[in-house]
């Protein structure tokens, strides 16, 4: 028995899919599949899954991690990409089958594209000039249920801003965010971009999970 | 509208994902290459609708023809609705997208009266006028199906055409139907009468109804050919009829989520209240071997781990120990579970409660339905106290805690002390628990009841029956509440004033259409939910429409009286329902039909258990 950790992208219709339902979906992509995996214990067995970071509903994401436990130990990495490719539904693509090399609670940071439809002139001026302060406040409901104030600014890792422009969707701001993730610090870019006031409507895109050392989550 | 617009809306709205589309098994074709484009509509959200048996049957059905394309639709709930019209989006259907008043058909199937305003509700967000008068092509046609097709006279201004029984066969007839009035270029008047000719179809328009000035029904009138009665359809043999392989798989939580194996249609025990136990006679059986192929299947194509089988009474299935027997042996392989819904008290045996403990232990739910014998027996329930009792035994000895028991008040003849007897019924339960020698140590029993308000039903014994009203119910139900006398039961009921509203429907008229669409117009719309029914303004449209609630609701019919339904012929003789209403008032039961024949008339389709050898 070996903890086997697939990567994969969400995209399209897919985004409406929150948490909890990827781990009803998983569940039931993971029956039919025929991958040899391992069951809970107990009254209502079910495969055991996990996921490395939820994605938050409506956001994209091209580096999804979910870790399965495979029973059989001959059926190889790629028989389980091949049986998962077979089976995923439009809108999520398996990019990878690996040996699970890190725990998921060494997720530290999480990288995420967010574009913005054209706004003001100022906008992304503002957005850096938001971005770039030392301190930027917030309230945050802790698993308590009270709300408690929070400094997110020691969350922002590191934040670049581009013009974009395309004949299809004109002009456009990006902004690359790398933010704490996983466990105690996790930040949102919702609850960040809700700080900054009012925005274009935007789309968030998770590109990349990292470690502590920034190194891809593997 | 383009993509990026539409996700955009999507998001500001709660559970997007019933409006996503793009589940698991949904059927994608390229519209340029079907003939027929087919919107299945289910009149309630997402959650309810595709939890629904039937539109999973039909959407495969029409799916595995290449030149049609069925695609699901489902009521938005209200906070898309209002987004839908900010931002000129029409109803559209799920898969592709596209807006619905461009197909070729909108189906509807009707499975309670109180979604009726939903239906008037989707052709209004779909841009579709709301009466059939005023839709003058050839599409889209407007076709509904279902149990209250029975009596589709309070919809009959807005359906095109009503397709009455089962639809496997029925629907694809019609489809080929209109594919060749189409190629021919004719026009809807010639396509609904030639529709009328085919077994099944019910077209509301090729029949004139006159009134007495009482307001009963004087005559009704067939047109341009129109048959005088029309028959229901039903599928003579389960084993060879259309079952499907897979099912679509929702990505959100929905109702019931899980694969359904249906193994047998109709029922054989002629409660004389309940109008599935009379519409969908015969009782025909699939035979073990299909059900476990197709029950198989589902689960392999689906990944859903957990099947439930499904028909009006499960245990009354001949060879329930065999199948589940069977079954289990390879549902403990594949980790599925096997859920039994629709138990009966009295054949509830020892065995089964072994197979069902080893499968899932999930709360038992029995239906009495009404409190004393006397009431039992004019019903037709054919249950006795002492195998109620038994079988809460059997299941308290078996392990189990907790009992939930079904009752309806307000059923003919009900008295007081009926009511009292469901309070008392409870309590000898409680005390069977207590009186177990080796009953567990620190557990304690709960016996919950639920109760519903009966409606009379078309084509049931009870049909002639009034219903009781709104005041009655209220105080039966403090009456009740009163009388149990333990906190080891606990007791739930419906809200009053929605059984009102559907007895109006159940047996209305045509004379009812105008107060639907006044009462849609002005606001009325997903009835059976607490949170937009208003019985106010229901009232306020009858007022105004001139609806006199009472004679639909509250009034005893005669025999002779002609019944709104009485051109529509379900196998069940009029004659054969009347009888039952005189044996019912006589507190007489009659047996099940495997017991003896009833001669109800359903034979006439020369099937099922009216031929089964014994």
């Amino acid at each position: 028995m070996r903890n086997v950790r697939v990567f994969f992208t969400k995209h399209g219709r897919m985004k409406f899919a929150s948490h909890l339902d990827m781990n009803r979906l998983m569940t039931r992509i993971i029956r039919r599949s025929g991958v040899p995996i391992w069951y809970t214990e107990g009254f209502n067995q079910h495969p055991y899954i996990t996921f490395a970071l939820p994605l938050s509903l409506g956001f994209t994401s091209d580096y999804e991690i979910m870790d399965i436990r495979v029973i059989d130990d001959e059926f190889t990495n790629e028989q389980v990409k091949a049986a998962l490719e077979k089976v995923f539904p439009d809108g999520l693509v398996v990019t990878a089958v690996e040996n699970m090399v890190l725990k998921t609670g060494e997720v530290a940071f999480a990288e995420f594209a967010i574009t913005f439809k054209e706004g003001e002139k100022d906008f992304a001026e503002r957005l850096n000039a938001f971005l770039s302060q030392e301190s930027i406040l917030t309230e945050k409901k802790t698993k308590k249920g009270k709300m408690k104030e929070i400094d997110m600014a020691p969350c922002i890792k590191r934040f670049s801003i581009s013009k974009r422009f395309s004949a299809e969707e004109g002009e456009s701001v990006v902004l690359n965010l790398v933010l704490s993730a996983g466990g105690e610090n996790n930040l949102n870019p919702t609850l960040l971009l809700a700080a900054f006031g009012e925005t274009p409507y935007y789309t968030v895109c998770r590109k990349m999970i990292y470690d502590s050392a920034m190194e891809c989550f593997k | 509208m383009d993509n990026k617009e539409f996700e955009k809306l999507l998001l500001s709205v709660q559970k997007p994902g019933r409006y996503a589309g793009g589940e698991l098994n949904s059927i994608i074709k390229d519209k340029e290459k079907v003939d027929v484009r087919f919107a299945f509509c289910f009149p309630d959200t997402y959650e309810i609708g595709m939890s629904h048996l039937g539109m999973k049957i039909l959407y495969s059905l029409f799916n595995e023809r290449e030149d049609i394309w069925c695609e699901r639709v489902f009521n938005p709930w209200i906070d898309f609705q209002e987004v839908m019209r900010e931002n000129n989006i029409p109803l559209f259907a799920l898969e592709s997208r596209d807006p619905i008043k461009d197909f070729d058909f909108i189906g509807f199937t009707l499975q309670y009266e109180l979604s009726y305003t939903n239906v008037l509700n989707m052709l209004d967000l779909a841009g579709v006028p709301l009466r059939s008068a005023d839709r003058k092509d050839l599409s889209p046609i407007v076709v509904a199906g279902g149990p209250c097709a029975c009596n589709p006279e309070p919809m009959a201004d807005f359906i095109d055409l009503f397709f009455l029984g089962e639809g496997e066969e029925v629907d694809l007839e019609v489809i080929d139907l209109y594919k060749k009035i189409k190629a021919e270029g004719g026009d809807k008047q010639v396509f609904l009468r030639a529709a009328a000719q085919i077994e099944g179809v019910y077209v509301p328009s090729l029949y004139d109804v006159e009134y007495y000035v009482d307001g009963t029904i004087k005559s009704i009138t067939p047109k341009d050919g129109a048959p005088a009665v029309v028959n229901k359809r039903i599928m003579r043999d389960m084993d060879k009829s259309f079952y499907p392989e897979t099912f679509v798989v929702p990505t959100t939580e929905i109702v019931h989520d899980r694969a359904v194996q249906e193994i047998y249609r109709g029922c054989i025990r002629g409660c004389r209240f309940c109008q599935a136990g009379f519409i969908y006679r015969p009782v025909r059986e699939k035979s073990v071997d299909t059900i476990l192929s197709q029950a198989k299947s589902l689960c392999d194509t689906t990944g859903y781990d957990e099947i439930s089988l499904s028909s009006l009474s499960t245990s009354d299935y001949r060879q329930i120990q065999t199948l589940l027997s069977r079954m289990i042996e390879w549902s403990e392989k594949d980790k599925v579970s096997i859920s039994l819904p629709s138990l009966r008290i009295d054949n509830f045996s020892t065995e089964l409660l072994e197979k069902i403990q080893y499968i899932r232990k999930s709360g038992l739910t029995f239906a009495p339905e009404a409190g004393t014998q006397r009431l039992r027996d004019v019903i037709n329930k054919n249950v006795t106290e002492e195998e109620i009792l038994r079988t809460c035994l059997t299941a308290f000895e078996g392990g189990y805690t907790s009992v939930k028991l079904y009752f309806m008040i307000g059923l003919p003849t009900e008295t007081d002390e009926d009511i009292v007897g469901i309070a008392e019924l409870g309590q000898k339960i409680v005390n069977s628990f207590y009186s177990m020698p080796n009953k567990p140590k620190y557990k304690s029993v709960n016996v919950s009841i639920s109760v519903s308000t009966f409606v009379p039903k078309p084509f049931t014994p009870f049909q002639y029956e009034p219903q009781i009203t709104v005041d009655e119910i209220r105080r039966k139900h403090d009456l009740l509440r009163n009388s149990i006398k333990t906190k080891k039961i606990s007791l739930s009921y419906h809200d009053s004033s929605t059984s009102f509203l559907e007895g109006i429907f159940s047996r209305g008229d045509r004379n009812l259409c105008k107060a639907i669409e006044e009462a849609y117009l002005n606001g009325c719309k997903f009835d059976g939910w607490n949170e937009c029914f208003s019985l106010e303004r229901w009232m306020e449209t009858f007022e105004k429409c001139g609806i006199n609630t009472a004679f639909y609701a509250n009034r005893e019919r005669e025999y002779e009286e002609i019944l709104p339904w009485d051109h529509l012929n379900y196998g069940v003789t009029k004659r054969f329902l009347t009888r039952e209403n005189l044996k019912a008032h006589g507190e007489a039961t009659t047996p099940n039909c495997r017991e003896q024949c009833a001669g109800c008339g359903a034979n006439c389709y020369g099937e099922g258990v009216c031929f089964e050898k014994r």
